[in-house]
């Protein structure tokens, strides 16, 4: 699982020194994304019993193939980094056929090593999710990396491909439930639709 | 900018410890509750309606069948059948259901050769009476008027002949302002005719609690000096126990007349509606087996000694043995095959046959889901 994180974030690292020549952007560009897609629970991990649950189904993390919709605006503060925030709703049903949801809201710090007609955005989020399943709901932290390749045909409007990973910690107060206190992560995959300017 | 920042993290803050406190209300993790989520199975049972020598009957959400396999009679679209009973007094066995019927509960008999199923008619000393539930040991509640005030009954019925005898009527009157609250039997032996709880409540929520006693039928009325919302009871003819939904344990001897139980123990729970309650005595000590509404904990024990009905009360959450199946579950009916050997229906996982061999350790098997024996 590591070894292939890294060969990615090499390759990007790598492919930013090739293109990072000719920023499209200055400080102060802009950027409004729509995005929808799917979510993959990937893994819960228990701080209490030291277990992790990974995949889908019943015995894992007991949820199954989701989705996601979101918005985000960003700013560019140097013509590489951009900053700003995003918002979404996202839904997996349960094995037993209730639903979770979330609803992350957070900041957003964005580099784009590549930049033109082909993109590679690389962000960091970093906020919080309100989430939701039965009698159980909480506000709590929420975390983000994710990558994407975004393609402009014309001079403002371009589609994406994004995947990355979510990280939501669960911190409970109370003594019945603190003994469950967890870490889940998701695997988005989503398309956007970006205008820039 | 710095103070637009501080007001965005102050109220993010507030928000953050506002729902966090929201969350004080689960009984368990929200990602465990998920990680130990199960599979609904096809079947969503409503009741188990009783055995004969053979075959178990069952109500489902599509209407009662039996283990052989056989539809006895399919829900009908608008028409759903809510309640069953098994009659085998007659050599052969009636199926009798009620049914809602434009917002009036009907009692049918299954016919089993095709003709129409015939509507039962029920005497009652009680004036406008309308039928309310039929009960799993066949009696039915109705509610009407006597001497002019909101009452209620519970008739004994022969179905071969269909005619009420009204001498074992037991009425409860005067209750002008009351509700029909719950009807509670003790987990496993709702088929038998015996023991129940009948319960009215106000709409401000003051209630009122009757004991039926198996045998003669007598009723008396238990006051219970707080939580007065009740969740199932038990009783070994000796003592008699009851739990209330918020999790307050009484008991009161039964030889005498039973009015005031005595509390024993707050036990730190929130319980169902009919929450499931099986009595055992083992080596001198009681245990009544629970679910509670913590939904991934599997079953709740408490135990006392034999007919006691003061502290010390123990409590154990036991989730291996007999209990390794019964997390995230809702039981909604339960049958006593025999002692301490349960089948146990639940909404949307299945029936699964448990064997409890040590109350108190978790001793015993649990199979299922849908893989039970007779």
């Amino acid at each position: 699982m590591k070894k292939p994180l890294t060969a990615i974030l090499t390759l990007l690292v790598l492919s930013s020194a090739l293109f990072a020549a000719a920023p499209h952007y200055d400080k102060g560009s802009q950027l409004f994304s729509f995005k929808v897609g799917t979510t993959l629970p990937t893994f819960t991990y228990f701080f209490g019993s030291k277990d992790l649950k990974g995949g889908l189904g019943e015995g894992k993390t007991g949820m199954q193939v989701g989705g996601y919709g979101g918005i985000s605006y960003q700013v560019f503060n140097t013509p590489y980094t951009a900053i700003g925030g995003e918002i979404g709703y996202n839904f997996n049903f349960a094995v037993d056929k209730e639903l979770f949801t979330a609803v992350p809201f957070y900041a957003k710090y964005s580099y784009l090593p590549l930049q033109g007609k082909w993109e590679i955005p690389i962000s960091t989020g970093l906020g919080f999710a309100y989430i939701k399943y039965k009698d159980a709901q909480l506000m709590t932290l929420y975390t983000n990396l994710e990558v994407g390749v975004t393609w402009y045909p014309g001079e403002h409007w371009g589609v994406a491909l994004n995947t990355g990973l979510w990280l939501i910690p669960e911190f409970n107060y109370n003594d019945a439930p603190k003994k469950d206190n967890a870490l889940a992560g998701f695997v988005p995959i989503t398309v956007s639709v970006t205008y820039r300017q | 900018m710095k103070r637009t920042l501080t007001c965005i993290l102050t109220i993010t803050t507030l928000l953050t410890l506002l729902f966090t406190s929201c969350n004080a209300d689960a009984s368990a993790g929200l990602f465990k509750q998920l990680a130990d989520a199960k599979k609904p199975v096809e079947i969503r049972y409503r009741q188990i309606i009783g055995k004969d020598d053979t075959d178990l009957y069952f109500l489902t959400n599509d209407g009662i069948y039996k283990t052989d396999g056989t539809t006895i009679r399919g829900n009908k679209k608008g028409h759903p059948v809510y309640e069953a009973y098994i009659d085998k007094s007659p050599a052969t066995h009636y199926i009798i259901y009620l049914i809602n019927d434009g917002g009036t509960a009907k009692v049918y008999r299954f016919d089993p050769s095709g003709n129409p199923d015939p509507e039962m008619t029920f005497g009652t000393s009680l004036v406008e009476p309308k039928i309310k539930h039929l009960l799993p040991n066949g009696k039915v509640v109705v509610q009407g008027k006597k001497s002019g005030k909101n009452a209620f009954a519970i008739i004994e019925h022969n179905y071969t002949y269909d005619t009420s005898d009204i001498s074992k009527e037991v009425l409860f009157e005067d209750l002008d302002g009351y509700g029909l609250d719950s009807i509670l039997f003790m987990s496993g032996k709702q088929q038998d005719p015996a023991e129940f709880i009948i319960s009215f409540v106000t709409s401000g929520g003051s209630y009122k609690h009757y004991y039926t006693e198996g045998t003669t039928a007598k009723t008396y009325e238990l006051t219970l000096n707080k939580n007065k919302n009740l969740a199932g009871f038990w009783t070994n003819g000796t003592s008699l126990y009851l739990i209330t939904k918020d999790g307050n344990l009484y008991g009161s001897d039964i030889t005498d007349v039973p009015t005031g139980p005595t509390h024993m123990k707050d036990l730190s729970r929130q319980f169902p509606s009919n929450a499931f309650v099986y009595g055992m005595s083992s080596g001198g000590t009681t245990y009544l087996i629970t679910k509670t509404k913590t939904a991934n904990e599997a079953l709740f024990v408490v135990s006392f000694a034999d007919d006691t009905i003061t502290p010390p009360v123990n409590t154990k959450v036991i989730s291996t043995g007999y209990a390794s199946q019964m997390s995230n579950v809702n039981i909604v009916s339960a049958f006593e095959k025999s002692a301490g050997n349960l089948l146990i229906a639940t909404e949307k996982n299945g029936m699964f046959d448990i064997t409890i061999t040590d109350a108190a350790t978790g001793e015993g098997s649990s199979a299922g889901p849908e893989d039970y024996t007779l």
